[in-house]
């Protein structure tokens, strides 16, 4: 094996992380969170795409742009974690604020911001209401060993109270951390955090995001975070009125329009990022065109399919690529997305989708979310958003229609 | 030393990339038999050892804890140079979830060991592995399946296991389970929507999709020839019969046989439904978001009972003045009846547009702009009205003009004018005496 095929093979695995050389810009995402972000430190930023769309790709591009510049960007991935609380995400955002190597932040600074969360939730048991001798207007009347009569009110004479550590007292102290860098550098802290959407506990997603969004408009510098696919998607984000200035979606490259027509400048990217990838091509042209509109603009289909192709190629060095090789390829996608459907309910879907004359059929489709999740819809951006099925689905139910058709109405 | 000449197509395959090198790749083998998995594991285990290829299985049950410690207690004691996860099919389905789980969860750690990570296991179970572990998935390098299934075999299965395992499912009518979930979403979204204890963002987005969903699937259905059948579904629901053979019934006798025909000719209002419908519930998706902006009730019953009141209210109308009745009673009991409807069922846009319509009508013909008159008046009174609009006649000039008595003249005119407020959806103007008693009553 030469080295361009080793080095073609390792690049296109879906799992390697691609270094700032191969990577090609794509839209003007970065340039509107910097214009987005210009203006306030209020200005707080959601991001959503579905897996594998470049959402920490379009990040990095930002925070390359705002290298050398007169913000301190700091990008932190919050990873896979089981849940996010508000207390989690911003020590996670204060300690990347100390970690940056020019923030010049004081440790003792740090040490006070830190403090907060040594702090012991306390537990109080307290009595309460009134008590008095000879007294009128309790509810019930004791006699004490005294003689004399005492009253108690019944109504509650002992509750719990919980002295639970003030979020907002948090926030305080780490914007403290903010204004200190700011002062230290001269610059405006951005924080892009990445990868919120891998956390697993979605409520506890809203429970942050959402339900107490206020305490993340408290903060006291421009953010952008990584948000679930299903946040884009929501109706009730874009009718409610939360602190977000804007959500930005990263969708799949839109290689093909709603009507079926080619887009020759999303072409033009796809094939930017792989000849880069791609030292070892045996594939032509129209054949790699090919791949990529298999792959419903989804890079990481388009990068398995490449790397299977290449390696077919290495392994049977008399190999041409033609067509069947190409549709043998595609159709390893197909035989996976069988496995994808996991519920008699998401047959029924398809079905219904592969036949509706109107892709808006998908868009307002109550399981759009678990579709998108699963990859069997695809979001496209056109001036507006649409989504369609994956080429890869609806090749499947065309190989099976009736099939599918006769289990689905059985 | 086996030559790879001698492995099939796919286990050459999966030992080129075992062989290849480091990195992260994930590799899933799917293998049903485990006679032919353990003569898999056999020919790669010579073929790879030969080839100075350190490899390790792992058993899956060791790993659904604690996926790290379990991992990091065999790479920091070998050299290993690929992981194969071993015996999932062993484990019983809690344990299988906890591993599909873990294997989800610690995705980028696997990653970083930077070593090839082989996942043997059923086709059975590759539903279930997509499900619980999408990203996990989403990141593999290849799928090799070893045992091959039919695809009808494969959906037989899914089907009944779902079966098996009680998940409704079963091919519901489409017409009425979208009725049901716009209906429960409607009911739903109200309380969600006023109740900060049941307020939650995924339900309302939820509820909100499930009405559009709801709303779409009639569109398409209506959109597929059967409106007249989605209408009748809406009529139902909008207890419309019920509401009809009530007006009836509360009619003097006399009365109730002029409006008796509206209950028979109630198809008459289904069809004019049918026909809109499209349009009608098109609408409803476009307001609907309005409605729940200001938290008000979202109902596409509501919306379409309103239409179909509104062109009950026109036959009614058109069955008064077919007749040639004086200024009585017939108008002012349906007027009566017709302010209690309109006070009853919430003003609709949709009522507005059709109303709007109307004033369209009878202005372009008033102007000389279309040759018919709007069909609810009759010539005499379609005449009576190109001389009111022409100019402001007096009475006595439309008694000269009409060659009738001035008092009818006035008569007539009062009467053309609550016509003309009943087609146009205007509230009737009360005589002086019932003004007085419902300012009595207000006050």
């Amino acid at each position: 094996m030469t080295d361009d095929q080793k080095k073609t093979l390792g690049l296109l695995l879906p799992n390697a992380i691609p270094d700032s050389g191969l990577i090609v810009p794509r839209g003007k995402l970065p340039a509107q969170l910097h214009a987005d972000i210009e203006p306030s430190d209020t200005t707080k930023l959601l991001v959503a795409g579905q897996r594998g769309m470049g959402k920490t790709t379009e990040l990095r591009r930002l925070t390359a742009l705002l290298q050398d510049s007169d913000y301190l960007p700091v990008f932190l991935q919050f990873g896979a974690q089981p849940s996010i609380t508000h207390a989690g995400l911003i020590r996670a955002m204060g300690e990347a604020l100390l970690l940056h190597r020019f923030s010049k932040l004081n440790v003792k600074s740090f040490q006070h911001f830190q403090e907060w969360y040594l702090r012991e939730e306390v537990t109080h048991v307290v009595e309460e209401g009134t008590r008095g001798e000879a007294g009128l207007g309790g509810e019930y009347v004791v006699f004490s060993a005294k003689g004399k009569l005492e009253h108690k009110s019944s109504r509650k004479t002992k509750k719990i109270q919980k002295v639970a550590k003030d979020t907002r007292e948090l926030i305080i102290r780490f914007n403290r951390l903010i204004q200190e860098v700011r002062k230290r550098t001269g610059k405006r802290v951005v924080f892009i955090v990445d990868d919120i959407d891998k956390v697993q506990d979605s409520s506890s997603i809203d429970n942050t995001f959402i339900h107490a969004s206020h305490f993340i408009g408290e903060i006291d510098s421009p953010c952008i975070f990584t948000v679930p696919i299903t946040y884009a998607t929501s109706s009730y984000l874009r009718i409610a009125a939360l602190p977000y200035t804007g959500i930005y979606r990263v969708p799949a490259v839109e290689l093909l329009d709603p009507q079926g027509q080619r887009n020759h400048q999303a072409f033009e990217f796809m094939r930017k990022v792989f000849t880069l990838r791609m030292p070892f091509n045996p594939i032509p042209q129209p054949l790699f065109d090919k791949v990529l509109e298999y792959s419903g603009g989804v890079l990481i289909d388009a990068m398995r399919m490449f790397r299977c192709i290449c390696k077919r190629v290495i392994l049977e060095p008399e190999l041409a690529v033609n067509e069947q090789v190409v549709l043998e390829e595609f159709q390893r996608l197909v035989d996976d997305y069988k496995f994808v459907f996991d519920k008699p309910s998401l047959w029924q879907k398809l079905s219904v989708m592969c036949k509706a004359v109107d892709k808006q059929i998908i868009m307002i489709d109550d399981a759009l979310p678990e579709l998108l999740y699963k990859m069997i819809v695809i979001e496209y951006w056109d001036r507006k958003v649409w989504f369609d099925l994956h080429p890869a689905a609806r090749a499947l139910y065309g190989q099976h229609q009736q099939v599918i058709d006769n289990a689905v109405r059985s | 030393m086996m030559p790879a000449e001698l492995l099939d197509r796919k286990t050459r395959d999966l030992a080129f990339e075992l062989e290849e090198g480091r990195g992260p790749k994930f590799l899933i083998a799917v293998c049903d038999d485990a006679t032919q998995r353990e003569k898999l594991r056999e020919t790669l285990d010579t073929h790879l050892s030969n080839n100075g290829i350190q490899m390790i299985y792992v058993s899956a049950d060791s790993l659904k804890r604690d996926l790290i410690r379990a991992v990091s207690n065999r790479t920091s004691s070998e050299t290993v140079q690929a992981i194969n996860i071993w015996g999932i099919d062993e484990l019983d389905s809690t344990g299988i979830r906890q591993l599909f789980v873990q294997l989800n969860f610690h995705r980028d750690w696997l990653g970083k060991l930077n070593v090839p990570l082989v996942v043997w296991i059923s086709t059975e179970l590759l539903n279930q592995l997509t499900a619980v572990a999408p990203d996990f998935w989403s990141r593999r390098s290849a799928v090799y399946y070893f045992s091959e299934r039919t695809f009808d075999d494969l959906l037989n299965r899914l089907f009944a296991k779902a079966r098996d395992e009680g998940q409704k499912w079963a091919p519901e009518p489409v017409l009425s389970s979208a009725f049901e979930t716009i209906l429960s979403s409607e009911k739903q979204l109200g309380i969600c929507l006023r109740n900060k204890k049941s307020f939650s963002i995924t339900s309302i987005d939820n509820f909100i999709r499930k009405i559009r969903s709801g709303v779409f699937q009639l569109i398409e259905e209506c959109r597929e020839g059967r409106q007249i059948e989605v209408a009748l579904w809406l009529w139902n629901l909008s207890n419309l019969d019920a509401a009809l053979q009530e007006m009836l019934d509360n009619l003097h006798p006399e009365r109730r046989n002029l409006f008796e025909s509206l209950y028979t000719d109630r198809n008459e209002v289904l069809l004019s439904l049918s026909e809109k419908l499209i349009e009608l519930l098109q609408d409803h998706l476009v307001a609907l978001e309005e409605e729940i902006k200001h938290k008000k009730l979202v109902s596409v019953v509501s919306r379409v009972r309103a239409t179909a009141v509104s062109k009950i209210n026109r036959m009614a109308l058109a069955l008064a003045s077919s007749v040639e009745i004086p200024l009585s009673s017939e108008i002012e009991e349906y007027e009566a009846y017709y302010s209690d409807l309109l006070e009853r069922s919430r003003p609709e846009p949709q009522e507005n547009t059709f109303l709007a319509q109307a004033a369209e009508d009878l202005e372009s013909w008033l102007s000389g702009h279309a040759n018919k008159c709007p069909s609810f008046f009759s010539t005499s009174e379609a005449k009576l009205l190109r001389f009111l609009y022409s100019d402001q006649l007096k009475a006595t000039v439309i008694a000269d003009r009409l060659g009738i008595s001035p008092n009818m003249a006035r008569q007539k005119v009062r009467y053309l004018e609550r016509k003309v407020r009943l087609y146009l959806g205007l509230p009737p103007r009360l005589p002086s005496t019932r003004r007085s008693a419902r300012r009595k009553l207000t006050k």
